[in-house]
């Protein structure tokens, strides 16, 4: 006869409303110290204001319009070559250390590619770890080697 | 709570319109609608720091100003501004590193030697970017877990969690003060 484990006590459920429940004290607070902070910027964000917006409009004049398709045609090129030589010259054990390489390599279009809007860059970032997570390690650098090949390959 | 898009500052459509025909003059009346939101969300984010705030900020306004014909109008313009403005701060945190360190050792050293300090972006320093998002976007701003998920192009799972965090830590300090308040 099979031994049977007695029935335990209940475990009350949680609810994820009651997880994410409010204490009132907190939310006062809360709303009190953005307020204050609030009103402590107030001067400094009205007396600058109007020298934001003319810095902001003389940056403009300074900076022309980009030609959207040359930028996104270099984009999964230059993603593709930093990342086959990021990973040449690096020896990968893990998944935390290819999502760190993946940064720099985003980090480094930016500073390479400074017309790459933020936007792009973490579109690209999210693509290239989603890729680099479902293949294992090793196989990223042929299959790398081969697309940034045809991506030059395409761009010539 | 309502909806932050509803209390938004209203962008007319005609500011809209002219502004993605690259109106400067139209976009500087955007700039003008929207620069105090923007550049307050960000100086919480930035704990503070004027200059490294109005720094992004001015990016947010140059990139808006590049990408102004994708905004589709499906959201408020704030909240399309906001979620530019949390990527260039993403971008200048990884760029420039010890200044947007994710937790502010200098923070977490003030608040450990001054238990009794409830500055609001001391403490905010104590929490990592996302959670200070979070929360800034939530109380300040009044934006719902749904909008803030959209902003930081996170899951809603994500949100709740980062804020139900985000309190819990800043409950524990705030506790640990008044307990060491005579």
């Amino acid at each position: 006869m099979t031994k049977q484990n007695p029935p335990g006590p209940e475990k009350p459920k949680t609810s994820s409303a009651s997880l994410f429940a409010e204490d009132p004290a907190l939310e006062r607070w809360l709303t009190d110290a953005f307020d204050n902070a609030e009103t402590r910027d107030e001067p400094w964000l009205e007396s600058t204001a109007q020298a934001f917006n003319a810095q902001v409009l003389a940056e403009l004049d300074s900076e022309p319009l980009q030609n959207k398709g040359v930028t996104r045609l270099r984009l999964p090129l230059l993603a593709c070559s930093m990342v086959v030589g990021a990973i040449a010259t690096t020896q990968l054990t893990s998944a935390p250390e290819l999502s760190s390489l993946l940064a720099s390599v985003s980090g480094d279009l930016a500073a390479v590619a400074p017309e790459i809007e933020a936007v792009e860059l973490s579109t690209v970032e999210s693509w290239l770890r989603g890729l680099a997570l479902q293949l294992p390690t090793l196989l990223m650098a042929p299959l790398l080697a081969v697309a940034a090949w045809a991506f030059s390959t395409a761009a010539d | 709570m309502s909806s932050a898009a509803q209390e938004d500052v209203e962008t007319p459509a005609a500011i809209i319109d002219a502004a993605k025909r690259h109106d400067k003059a139209a976009f500087s009346e955007l700039i003008d609608l929207h620069q105090r939101a923007v550049r307050g969300y960000l100086l919480r984010l930035c704990k503070g720091d004027h200059a490294n705030a109005d720094d992004i900020a001015q990016n947010t306004f140059l990139a808006a100003w590049r990408n102004i014909d994708r905004f589709r109008g499906d959201g408020s313009v704030k909240a399309w501004l906001m979620q530019i403005a949390t990527n260039e701060f993403r971008m200048a945190w990884r760029k420039r590193g010890p200044v947007f360190d994710a937790i502010d050792p200098e923070a977490a050293e003030l608040a450990v030697q001054d238990p009794n300090t409830d500055d609001l972006d001391t403490l905010l320093g104590l929490l990592e970017p996302p959670a200070r998002a979070a929360l800034t976007l939530n109380s300040a701003h009044g934006y719902s877990h749904r909008e803030i998920a959209a902003i930081l192009e996170l899951p809603l799972g994500s949100v709740k969690s980062l804020i139900h965090r985000a309190k819990l830590d800043l409950r524990a300090h705030l506790t640990a003060t008044e307990a060491t308040q005579p």
